[in-house]
């Protein structure tokens, strides 16, 4: 268990990490498909408005709102989503990454044992199922929460 | 149990991933009615159901927890403090 994220009301840990790093994927992949299907049809929308043929109305503003809200989650979580991108690849966890910030004279991370299977800790040997939320197959290296294979 | 769901974060995110179901489905496709509109509700609702099944995952799964009795028997020369959990009545381990 590695620390209490308030935005899933849950802890992060071992067994979940894989379903957090999902959760934040599938997020920016709906924004993603909804802003490019949204901008579109509004960008048509103002230029209609401009024109003079349409008017405004509430509907109208609630679809500025929502996609200029859209836009800007969009903006921030890809950010917050590659910040945890790197942490996997580097085989750290957040509070690792905290320790690391409090005391940057501690050494190299004796964990990391390179991108790939440190990416395959996470989300588990079997390609098919990385962008599918279920548990994680972990047949070697025997990472189970509790002790990790070193480097050294 | 469920007092955990109640903290503003969470009941945040709840409201923004709502909010942008009902832009995109409702505000768009049926207010608008772009000629694609039943193919791009499908996507999105193939994404979004993608998007629900992480969260339901994510919210619900046990992280982990770390083993009873850990750190609680004297071992080499660790003479150091030890960070204990209220919560989980365990010391925290390194990792």
């Amino acid at each position: 268990m590695d620390h209490h994220c308030p935005w899933i009301a849950n802890c992060v840990g071992f067994s979940n990490r894989k379903f957090f790093m999902l959760f934040l994927f599938y997020i920016i992949a709906t924004l993603i498909f909804s802003l490019a299907c949204e901008i579109p049809l509004f960008v048509q929308e103002v230029i209609g408005i401009i024109k003079g043929s349409e008017g405004l109305n509430v509907h109208f503003l609630i679809r500025a709102v929502g996609t200029i809200i859209q836009a800007t989650f969009f903006v921030v979580i890809t950010m917050f989503f590659k910040f945890h991108v790197d942490l996997v690849l580097s085989n750290s966890s957040t509070l690792d990454n905290l320790e690391r910030q409090r005391n940057p004279n501690a050494g190299p991370n004796v964990y990391d044992i390179g991108a790939y299977e440190n990416f395959v800790q996470v989300f588990g040997t079997n390609s098919c199922l990385w962008l599918i939320p279920v548990a994680p197959a972990n047949q070697n290296k025997a990472a189970n929460g509790v002790m990790w294979p070193k480097n050294q | 149990m469920c007092g955990r769901l109640l903290n503003p974060h969470f009941v945040g995110v709840i409201c923004f991933i709502a909010f942008n179901y009902f832009v995109f489905v409702y505000e768009y496709m049926i207010l608008l009615r772009p000629s694609a509109f039943i193919w791009l509700l499908v996507a999105f609702h193939v994404l979004f159901a993608l998007l629900g099944w992480s969260m339901g995952k994510a919210i619900g799964g046990d992280p982990g927890r770390v083993p009873i009795y850990w750190g609680f028997f004297a071992e080499e020369s660790e003479n150091r403090k030890r960070r204990y959990c209220l919560l989980c009545h365990s010391f925290k381990p390194e990792r």
